[in-house]
């Protein structure tokens, strides 16, 4: 499967490896050793009306790429205080934040959760998409959730719901047998892959800067018109 | 202080008498200080505009609504209410608390530097104002999502201190400090202008701090 579509123009210098635990994470690994900023598989323009070219703009080229940064430089002093576990990745180390030293943590957690759920973000979404799920994953969530429109209820409530900055999510929890489709709301760049096994397979940023050029203070309106560019056949 | 002008009010079967359960008190938004573009060019008309007749007024409402079912919940001994409603009640109750302050401690007349007893404080609590506005930038900025940084008076202590909370937690409330100097720093406040530069907007906005209204507030916490 893939994860990323790279625009055919593109010269990424990098190499995306399948994580083969979990089909849907991903490793990348740049020739320096380092994150690369997740190209976007689409231009900027791209998801208009619905989404903004101006917000699109910085919240890759501004928020995402600092998010790269940072934890690029928290990583590399992970590196140098417990190698063993830098040496794991990021999606394995942001699932035992425990053991990140005290005073390399907060960035992690923060820059780390906020490098994969925008590399998420941006593959969950796509010009032309929207509508409905289909196949497997449309009857996982009529099995799940009652219907899709219950579904988009409750994950839309979820977002609304956020108080302060975080993120509304549809997770799969493959601990449970049968596995199990959830809807969740984590607070600032927390992401339910923190747990292990928790696999997000769609996530709405709602941090104001996600919408506010827009939208304004207007975050169910932007939740509305989020779900014209959901992209299911990535999910 | 918060404005809780209107009351509304149930007549009891006794003309004239009120029961605690048939008064509400009512919050409003505050007024604010000057126009919206008073503020130019640190903090844009828009922001002022959208901060303060939509979020605060949010808040405003909000609070009401939650403290309506709280009165409720307490009439009918509903415990289970009363305690889901804290969440709210911090949400909301501390935006309005926050807010209403915030309004106050800007002005188009502000900017410059602390004087008097509150310099002295700061002289001796930070060793200069420059240190005390590095500092209190850094914590600003360091805010992890969205929330507050602030100057607080610890009355037991009696000492300057700063502080950062998160979301919409009201200083006081949460950590006994008396508030003096909020800066904002959910996107809200400045994202229209600033956009991802959290740190300029925080540098700009001691550009409008209103002094005297610190002072003030630092006279009253002693």
């Amino acid at each position: 499967p893939r994860i990323l579509r790279l625009p055919e123009a593109s010269s990424c210098p990098c190499t995306c490896a399948l994580s083969p635990a979990s089909p849907t994470s991903f490793t990348m690994a740049a020739a320096s050793g380092e994150l690369p900023l997740p190209p976007m598989p689409y231009e900027y323009n791209a998801l208009e009306p619905h989404l903004d070219e101006a917000t699109m703009r910085v919240h890759h080229l501004g928020h995402h790429q600092g998010y790269t940064t940072k934890i690029n430089a928290a990583m590399a002093k992970l590196a140098e205080v417990d190698k063993p576990l830098a040496e794991q990745g990021l999606e394995k180390v942001l699932t035992q934040l425990d053991k990140v030293p005290a005073e390399l943590k907060g960035a992690i957690r923060n820059s780390g959760g906020g490098y994969v759920n925008h590399a998420l973000f941006w593959n969950i979404m796509g010009p032309g998409k929207g509508g409905a799920p289909t196949g497997k994953l449309a009857t996982a969530i009529d099995g799940a959730f009652g219907s899709f429109d219950a579904f988009k209820e409750k994950f839309s409530n979820a977002a609304a719901t956020v108080f302060g900055s975080g993120w509304a999510w549809l997770y799969v929890d493959t601990t449970k047998s049968p596995a199990e489709l959830v809807v969740s709301a984590t607070p600032n760049q927390d992401t339910p892959a923190m747990t292990e096994g928790h696999v997000p397979i769609l996530g709405l940023d709602v941090w104001e800067h996600a919408y506010y050029l827009q939208y304004q203070n207007k975050r169910a309106a932007y939740i509305g018109a989020w779900w014209n560019v959901v992209n299911f056949d990535e999910v | 202080m918060l404005s809780c002008v209107k009351l509304t009010q149930r007549v009891a079967s006794h003309p004239g008498m009120l029961t605690a359960a048939a008064m509400r008190l009512k919050h409003t938004l505050p007024d604010l200080p000057y126009d919206y573009g008073a503020l130019e060019p640190t903090i844009s008309a828009e922001i002022m505009q959208l901060h303060h007749s939509k979020h605060h007024a949010t808040y405003v409402n909000n609070l009401n609504i939650a403290e309506e079912k709280l009165a409720e919940a307490h009439a009918k001994g509903d415990v289970t209410t009363e305690v889901a409603l804290g969440p709210a009640l911090k949400f909301n109750g501390g935006g309005h608390i926050n807010h209403s302050i915030f309004w106050t401690n800007l002005s188009p007349d502000g900017g410059g530097e602390p004087e008097g007893d509150l310099l002295a404080a700061i002289n001796r609590d930070f060793g200069s104002y420059e240190n005390m506005k590095t500092k209190m930038s850094a914590a600003t900025v360091a805010v992890q999502g969205s929330g507050w940084g602030w100057l607080g008076y610890d009355k037991d202590a009696k000492r300057l201190t700063i502080a950062a909370c998160a979301n919409q937690d009201p200083l006081q409330g949460t950590t006994g400090l008396i508030p003096l100097l909020g800066i904002d720093v959910w996107e809200h406040a400045y994202y229209l202008q600033y956009k991802n530069v959290r740190p300029d907007y925080v540098k700009a906005i001691w550009n409008v701090v209103n002094w005297e209204n610190v002072a003030q507030r630092f006279s009253a916490a002693q």
